[in-house]
């Protein structure tokens, strides 16, 4: 259980906004989707070397595996499952998903972005790669730099018989949250997704998140 | 840069100095740092000034002060620098031990609407202070003031009363930040200078968070 007194950092994500959580190694870092349904774009960068960034590829595909077990490419991140970097560092390791269906937030699609916007009809909207991108700035990485993110609460899931990917509204409800414990001192940049045309990804309403940090 | 010592009324040891870039600038940040035992106060001032910031230092020699003094000294200052830039925003940085003056500076400058639309307010340790939990709570009730509220590790106590207020604020739909600072913390403004400090990192965004609008 969370106590007050373990907290290190607090603070409410406004819609259409991004920010940093800074998480040493041993701490906890919880998202909690304040409303339901929303999205929030996570990219994770080793905090001594923000280059060394996730993988959500390895991270599906790289997981050590018990004694005799077969390799399987995997479609999801659940509890348990390690956050590798683009070099296999391990970064954090999810530890709670509070949802009623686990494991559903997108590991395979990358942000929205300006170019997204603008193909659709909306020029000049900023995404969430736009976003992490200017968070990241300060820690001398480039737009280019920004790895693919792991998408929190995004419900994405392929159709094999149509051969494309569906984007669905969410299955969060107000309150739902995911934790990860940091292995690796870690800078996690964060995007509360302002996708609000185009498709329902975050339902009918953007809302806010809380981000919070505590130590053991 | 431009440095102009500001005339003042307030005690011996408050010697306000406003830094201005040479360019035009309407944000304001106020900072009372303890000049005693912090460093780094130069490299912070060229920091926020190249950033676009006219910066009013206000730091006391020592920490052993009459806060209400410094409190009327830094509206005083504010005011003269609000005749001489715009007032697009205003932050104020306290530093540990200056959370009361400054608080009562910030209510004081809304009072006499010196802050224009946008305000922002970082402290280190407020509520170490005996007299800030009121000034904080009265603070609560200004709508446009965004606060940092960082607390050092070390004492639980404190950082729990912190979070308390932090967490009030959120259920008034302020805009509050909570944010414990390392043990072997540096500086107040060695951290704020370092724009890859949690700290430093925060306060910039405070009034200009990273957001999703166009450009």
């Amino acid at each position: 259980m969370l106590m007050p007194e373990q907290i290190v950092y607090d603070y409410i994500l406004p819609p259409k906004t991004g920010g940093i959580a800074f998480v040493a190694a041993g701490e906890s870092l919880r998202i909690t989707d304040l409303a339901g349904l929303q999205v929030v774009d996570m990219a994770v960068f080793k905090r001594d070397n923000p280059r060394d960034k996730l993988s959500t590829s390895y991270s599906r595909t790289r997981y050590k595996p018990r004694p005799g077990e077969k390799f399987v490419p995997r479609d999801k991140l659940v509890p348990g499952d390690i956050l590798l970097s683009t070099i296999c560092t391990p970064l954090m390791k999810i530890t709670a998903d509070s949802a009623e269906r686990v494991g559903v937030h997108d590991v395979h699609h990358r942000m929205c972005n300006r170019e997204l916007y603008e193909y659709y009809g909306y020029p000049g909207r900023r995404g969430c790669h736009e976003v992490i991108a200017d968070l990241m700035q300060p820690f001398g990485l480039l737009p280019e730099d920004i790895p693919d993110t792991m998408d929190l609460f995004m419900n994405y899931h392929h159709d094999c018989g149509k051969g494309h990917w569906i984007i669905e509204p969410g299955v969060t409800r107000a309150g739902d949250f995911i934790e990860f414990e940091a292995i690796s001192d870690c800078i996690v940049a964060l995007s509360n997704c302002p996708m609000d045309v185009i498709v329902p990804v975050n339902g009918s309403t953007l809302s806010p998140v809380h981000v919070q940090v505590w130590e053991s | 840069m431009k440095r102009i010592a500001l005339p003042h009324t307030a005690s011996s040891t408050f010697r306000p100095v406003l830094s201005r870039p040479e360019w035009a600038a309407d944000r304001l940040l106020v900072s009372v740092l303890k000049q005693d035992t912090e460093s780094g106060g130069a490299a912070f001032m060229d920091a926020y000034v190249s950033e676009g910031w006219n910066v009013l230092e206000a730091g006391s020699a020592t920490g052993d002060i009459d806060s209400d003094a410094v409190a009327f000294g830094l509206v005083e200052a504010v005011k003269q620098v609000r005749s001489q830039t715009g007032s697009a925003a205003t932050m104020f940085v306290a530093d540990r031990g200056m959370a009361s003056a400054v608080c009562r500076a910030v209510m004081l400058a809304h009072r006499d609407d010196l802050l224009g639309s946008l305000c922002g307010l970082v402290t280190v340790d407020a509520f170490a202070e005996s007299r800030a939990p009121a000034l904080c709570k009265e603070l609560a009730e200004l709508k446009n003031l965004a606060t940092i509220w960082a607390v050092h590790r070390t004492d639980r106590a404190l950082r729990e009363r912190t979070l308390k207020h932090h967490t009030a604020l959120q259920t008034l739909g302020r805009e509050t930040h909570f944010l414990v600072l390392p043990v072997a913390a540096r500086s107040l403004a060695e951290q704020l200078t370092d724009s890859r400090d949690p700290l430093g990192r925060e306060t910039r965004w405070l009034l200009d968070p990273v957001h999703s609008r166009s450009a």
